[in-house]
């Protein structure tokens, strides 16, 4: 591995690690792996290791909320180790890429968490504190500055581990205990609660809130999907509109709502 | 607000679903914002892709908001600011309707805007997840890996033509559609009465699966088991047997009882402080 080549790699790490967030192009295995494979001057080799791992983590992918093993280093790493390894391509070289691929893509995953966790969380007041300028234009320091930290957290690790070895990486997590990773994990699956309570402030009336339960009962005790509770909700919101257009309509006319009242309280007398 | 003022032709244009206020070139500003930014980025657990959606919407604030007083912008900024959480790719149609309602509203009618966002995020959310991530993903993948495993370049080519071709069009077109037919919507009846009845629709619909939400998405599980007399008490088997998540829903009150009074600048304090603790109690056992 020359040294022109691992910067190669760790650009295209880190470029990768960009779109699996933004445009979203090259995501999977089979579309990263083939272009390392042509830095590296074997894409045959490449072509079937990224084949492989596409079929391996298929169905895999970052669900909102949840990190999963990182495909991008994963794959990077499987690829420089099934071309270092391969003569031709063997099915030995293979299953060492495979092995490098799923070990490396742990431990990563482990990082991401960190970074997903913990630095990630700092945008979120940020934001708060530049909206208070009124200036459209300055959330995108945000962007830019999460656009370079995306890059380098996949452009530095893959460049360590390429050039040197898996066990920087390793011996680095290694000073994080794992119970703090977990817990951090834990931790910040309550921070949804944060969102949607200021999203709440912005649309809860008192007449909602018989809705708002009826809503998460259907979601969590009687375990329908969000689509379903949607659908179910159009059927309410249309009720609930036509009531809000009679009331509207009273309001107008209040001859006709007078006329109303005088008719219903005879038959209530009745 | 400007229908009345409005000619005749005018009115024609604008039950074809044509620009008024914002311009051709604003959409597609969008679109590359979108596309070039994505939602990832700048997610976080607080607002999820909140500022990536809002970068989005820069094209068309700039241009509604152009004079308007700084309040206005403020409150616009924040309005885009909160709680959103899709996928990328059925976004381009929620940003699409966003910007067909941002243009036709007065500033008394944003909650409408709000509304129909979190109304319609969720189960977008859903359909994109299973149709984009899941089946067009798996279906462009297997054809990709049929050919390479023979070392046969035309695999990943073929994936990436048939996994991009169908995002980047379904995000483009529902952008524009959105768009398009929202504003030919919104512009078919009369407006005040049919804004009213979007926000009476969509921050129904919007409420009830905000409840949803907060079920699917806030996870807080005790992991504190007590013994009483050699009997086994699993608290968080206790709370579902009350009812399943309960105390996301019940967390998720609090907070929204404090951030009725907490100024947004010490929002810091709040993720924070629950990450710090999370954290600790986590590693206590007391959370799993």
């Amino acid at each position: 591995m020359s040294l022109l080549q691992a910067i190669l790699l760790a650009l295209w790490a880190g470029f990768c690690s960009f779109d699996d967030q933004g445009p979203q192009m090259f995501r999977r295995p089979l579309l990263i792996g083939p272009i390392a494979g042509l830095i590296l001057g074997d894409l045959q080799s490449a072509l079937i290791m990224s084949a492989t791992l596409e079929l391996m983590w298929m169905g895999l992918g970052n669900m909102a909320g949840y990190v999963t093993p990182d495909m991008i280093i994963g794959t990077i790493v499987g690829v420089v180790v099934t071309v270092q390894t391969g003569e031709g391509t063997s099915d030995a070289s293979i299953a060492a890429g495979v092995a490098a691929a799923t070990t490396v893509a742990v431990l990563v995953q482990q990082l991401m968490v960190i970074f997903n966790n913990l630095v990630k969380q700092l945008f979120a007041p940020w934001a708060d504190r530049l909206a208070l300028s009124g200036n459209f234009d300055s959330i995108m320091k945000i962007n830019i500055v999460a656009s370079l930290a995306q890059f380098a957290i996949r452009a530095v690790p893959t460049f360590l581990v390429v050039y040197f070895s898996t066990s920087i990486v390793d011996s680095a997590l290694n000073a994080i205990p794992t119970n703090v990773l977990n817990g951090l994990s834990v931790a910040s699956g309550i921070l949804p609660a944060v969102g949607l309570s200021i999203l709440m402030t912005m649309m809860m009336k008192g007449i909602f809130w018989p809705f708002l339960i009826s809503g998460f009962v259907l979601a969590t005790y009687m375990g329908q999907s969000v689509l379903s509770v949607t659908l179910f909700s159009l059927f309410i919101a249309i009720i609930y509109d036509m009531i809000m257009e009679i009331k509207a309509k009273q309001d107008e006319m209040p001859k006709v709502s007078t006329v109303a009242g005088v008719v219903e309280e005879e038959e209530y007398d009745l | 607000m400007s229908a009345q003022v409005n000619t005749m032709s005018d009115d024609k244009m604008n039950a074809k679903g044509s620009y008024t206020k914002l311009t051709k070139s604003d959409i597609n500003k969008v679109y590359w914002r979108l596309q070039i930014f994505g939602l990832g980025i700048t997610a976080t657990s607080v607002g999820m892709q909140a500022i990536g959606f809002y970068t989005a919407m820069v094209p068309v604030l700039k241009r509604l908001y152009k004079d308007a007083p700084k309040e206005a912008r403020v409150k616009a900024m924040q309005r885009h600011l909160t709680y959103f959480l899709s996928q990328n790719t059925a976004t381009g149609m929620i940003l699409g309707i966003s910007s067909a309602i941002e243009e036709s509203t007065n500033e008394d009618e944003k909650e409408a805007v709000v509304a129909v966002k979190a109304g319609m995020m969720g189960p977008l959310a859903g359909i994109g997840d299973s149709v984009f991530k899941i089946t067009i993903q798996a279906i462009a993948g297997s054809i990709g890996a049929v050919y390479a495993m023979d070392g046969n370049i035309l695999g990943p080519i073929l994936m990436f033509i048939i996994y991009n071709g169908i995002n980047i069009a379904v995000k483009y077109y529902g952008l524009k559609m959105g768009y398009e037919k929202g504003v030919e919507f919104i512009n078919s009846g009369e407006q005040a009465k049919l804004m009213q009845k979007i926000i009476n629709i969509a921050t129904m619909v919007g409420v009830i699966v905000m409840g949803a939400l907060i079920g699917n998405y806030v996870k807080i599980n005790v992991g504190t088991v007590i013994t009483i007399d050699e009997t086994v008490v699993n608290i968080q088997e206790l709370l579902d047997g009350i009812l399943p998540k309960l105390l996301p829903f019940v967390f998720t009150i609090i907070l929204y009882r404090v951030n009725l009074k907490l100024p947004r600048k010490y929002m810091i304090f709040l993720i924070f402080g629950i990450l710090i603790v999370g954290t600790i109690l986590a590693m206590n056992g007391v959370l799993v």
